[in-house]
């Protein structure tokens, strides 16, 4: 058991890795990988038609190997690295070398911290958690406010600003002129537009008109963009059906039926 | 105990807001060193916030087998496709070349994929039903959708060069003052949020959680 | 009784089966896949700029490359990364890669594998480090301004980082020359506030056209120095770096997707608005 728990947490299987590695890379696997990757991508597509018990079935199995993947990501850079390590650093493979974890006791208040979320699950226990988000979203929020005000805030208001060429003597400096103006009115008739404690009457609901016309624009653009995106997609998921399921070389000839050749 | 659940977590997040904050301005070894170390700390209590996202998942698939909901089949499919999936991964890593690689690479990727590639038919279907220009607003949005479209592929190039032209003004010029004007009520509305926080007038994020 | 009108061909246009449509859109994919038209492509200023910087960086220069997206986006963004990633190697750039979307890891060790087919002397540890996840985002972006081998202790294949060659003369977010981030959502946003612009770094953006056009304000406001938006993007740098692959190959399929949408939409379009038309005479008639 001992032994076991050794192998978990130092991952000590060298040897089999590389026969495991050529096993899974070569041969058969590869094979049976894409055909079963191609059924399953058949089986989230005919959810186009309807919901089916085949997408359902990709669905779950989706949701199970996801938590999975990520469960085990936690384990092997969190858990293992962050947790148990500088706790117990005697079950670093790397213990006793320059490589090898230090003690460090103080993860241990985090830790409990991080315990008292998960008593959320416990009916009843379910406040201890209101500790832990209080000391993270307030020490984060304290750690964001000015870097939000630096970095985010003034840099795009500044350049709201700065864009503007007052001195115009040429047509390049006109248009970059009117692409300012553009910048500038935009920006801020979308700010008025936003800002609802007032009531958008009179000239403040003509310049939140215009705003709204920016905001049009803007989502448009993005709607345009969202089109190339879900293509994108769907032209990667048809290029693996295509060219690695039914195979370059079929493809091919039955393109060649259709060249007229 | 009324304390600790009413109002030591005001008190705390109040505290914490206030000394990271303050420390963005002491330029001191001892502030830098205290700043770090914070940052080690959140890093474990987020991933115990990731575990638990993961255990509410499984407890909710466990209750639907529990109490046998219909449709519980899927759920168990859930469930032992976690287990099987954490086993090999814990065992033997889950980088490519291993059982949990394999699964990633052949069951996990082409499901996330294709569910989002879907979508490519939704969006298709609902241009033709719903983008309609029955509005002075909707027509902008129509006219800078369906500029943007065409003249960011090689076929608006290939169709004339000034579509690509004005689709890259219209990218640089409205759509950026658009969201530009997004971006600074975004900023200024974290701002107003953060300070709400840290004088504890904004509470939701606790939850509620008795 | 009052008589049941047939629909006209425009109602009956405006009512088409949605599997209609589906299928014209499998067809306007699968078609160009198996007949490529090699439509020309035109290289935008965003993605030019960023493959001048990475082009102008002397050799060894550090660079960051950011990967912040899952098997959701990997399309558009895959061959992005390759095509950066082969850049970097061919102009000996040393590159640290820290994951944030704990979907992604895989992706990258993948890339890695494929590119070592063409680079076999490409090193870990002292070319590159694959730094792997690290759960909390904006709270790692912050983490590795102290040091990146104390946010990963362990690399992606489980080696200690603190003993690598380019670990140990590039350890801090603000040692990086150049970045490159790749973003399927707003992480992009916490490493431009909790990052580059705290430590001053110039940073590009490889991002999915879905949040492409709101990458832009920051573009003007010169917080990013290019943006490679979408698969496009991804086609526009493989053309760069003269090594054409999965992006541009898929470009034609996008193109006629597109063109069909734009068609689509415009007919829908004409067809209401003269059916609207009918509509309102028929009523007044009618009145």
């Amino acid at each position: 058991m001992t032994h076991l728990a050794i192998i978990l947490l130092q991952n000590d299987l060298a040897p089999w890795q590389e026969v495991m590695s050529t096993f899974l890379t070569e041969g058969g696997m590869p094979v049976l990988g894409t055909w079963i990757a191609a059924g399953l991508t058949l089986c989230m597509l005919s959810f186009v038609y309807k919901d089916n018990p085949f997408f359902r079935f990709g669905e779950h199995l989706y949701l199970g190997i996801s938590a999975a993947y990520v469960m085990t990501i936690y384990w092997f850079n969190f858990l293992k690295p962050k947790f148990v390590y500088p706790l117990i650093p005697v079950l670093d493979p790397h213990y006793g070398t320059p490589e090898g974890t230090s003690l460090n006791l103080w993860i241990i208040v985090p830790g409990i911290l991080g315990v008292f979320i998960l008593m959320r699950l416990i009916p009843g226990q379910g406040w201890f958690s209101r500790i832990t988000f209080a000391f993270y979203i307030g020490g984060f929020t304290g750690v964001a406010l000015p870097r939000i005000f630096a970095g985010f805030l003034l840099p795009q208001f500044f350049a709201t600003m700065e864009a503007i060429p007052w001195r115009v003597n040429s047509i390049d400096s006109a248009v970059l002129l009117l692409n300012s103006l553009i910048l500038f009115i935009g920006a801020l008739s979308v700010l008025v537009y936003f800002f609802f404690s007032m009531e958008h009457r009179g000239f403040i609901g003509r310049v939140s008109r215009v705003g709204i016309y920016m905001l049009m624009i803007a989502f448009g653009a993005s709607f345009g963009y969202t089109i190339m995106a879900r293509v994108s997609l769907l032209i990667g998921r048809m290029q693996f059906l295509m060219f690695d399921w039914i195979g370059e070389e079929i493809v091919a000839r039955i393109a060649s039926l259709f060249h007229g050749g | 105990m009324q304390f600790f659940r009413k109002q030591f977590p005001v008190l705390l997040a109040f505290v914490m807001g206030m000394l990271l904050f303050v420390q963005y301005f002491v330029p001191s070894k001892l502030s830098k060193g205290f700043y770090e170390g914070f940052a080690d700390w959140l890093i474990v209590i987020a991933g115990f916030a990731a575990i638990f996202a993961i255990a509410s998942l499984l407890h909710y698939h466990m209750g639907k087998i529990r109490k046998r909901v219909l449709g519980y089949g899927f759920s168990v499919i859930t469930i032992v496709a976690f287990i099987q999936m954490l086993v090999l991964g814990f065992v033997f890593h889950y980088r490519p070349g291993t059982p949990a690689g394999w699964e990633y690479q052949w069951l996990f990727v082409p499901m996330q994929a294709t569910m989002f590639a879907t979508l490519a038919f939704f969006i298709a279907s609902a241009a033709f039903r719903a983008f309609r220009a029955r509005t002075w607003e909707a027509l902008a949005l129509l006219l800078a959708g369906l500029i943007v479209m065409i003249g960011r592929v090689p076929i608006g190039e290939f169709i004339s060069p000034h579509l690509s032209t004005f689709s890259d003004w219209i990218l640089n010029n409205p759509n950026m003052a658009g969201y530009r004007g997004i971006l600074l009520g975004v900023a200024l509305a974290q701002i107003a949020i953060a300070v709400r926080i840290i004088f504890g007038i904004e509470r939701t994020y606790m939850g509620g959680g008795d | 009784m009052e008589k049941v009108q047939k629909p006209s061909f425009i109602e009956r246009f405006l009512q088409l089966d949605r599997r209609i449509i589906y299928t014209l859109v499998v067809l306007a994919v699968a078609i160009p896949l198996l007949f490529p038209m090699g439509l020309p492509i035109k290289v935008t200023s965003e993605v030019q700029s960023v493959y001048d910087t990475i082009e102008s960086l002397p050799e060894g220069s550090h660079m960051l490359l950011a990967v912040d997206y899952d098997p959701a986006s990997m399309p558009e963004l895959y061959p992005m990364m390759k095509a950066v990633m082969r850049h970097v190697i061919e102009k000996k750039h040393k590159l640290v890669i820290p994951v944030l979307w704990p979907n992604g890891p895989n992706l990258v060790a993948q890339a890695i594998e494929e590119l070592k087919v063409d680079y076999p002397d490409w090193t870990s540890g002292e070319d590159y480090v694959f730094l792997g996840y690290q759960v909390g985002t904006a709270i790692v972006i912050i983490s590795m301004g102290s040091s990146f081998s104390r946010t990963f202790p362990h690399d992606f294949y489980g080696s200690t980082t603190k003993t690598m060659p380019l670990i140990k003369e590039y350890d801090k977010f603000a040692q990086t020359d150049y970045m490159v981030m790749l973003e399927a959502g707003s992480t992009g946003d916490s490493w431009i506030i909790f990052a580059t612009e705290p430590y001053d770094v110039e940073v590009a953006a490889g991002v999915t056209a879905v949040v492409a056009p709101q990458y832009y304000p920051f573009l003007q406001a010169k917080q990013i120095n290019g943006i490679l938006g979408g698969l496009k993007g991804a086609a526009e740098y493989e053309l760069l770096i003269d090594k054409p692959a999965m992006a541009v190959s898929a470009m034609d399929s996008q193109s006629i997707v597109h063109a069909l949408i734009f068609v689509v939409i415009i007919i829908a379009n004409i067809f209401a608005f003269v059916l609207a038309g009918q509509k309102r005479r028929q009523a007044r008639e009618e009145a």
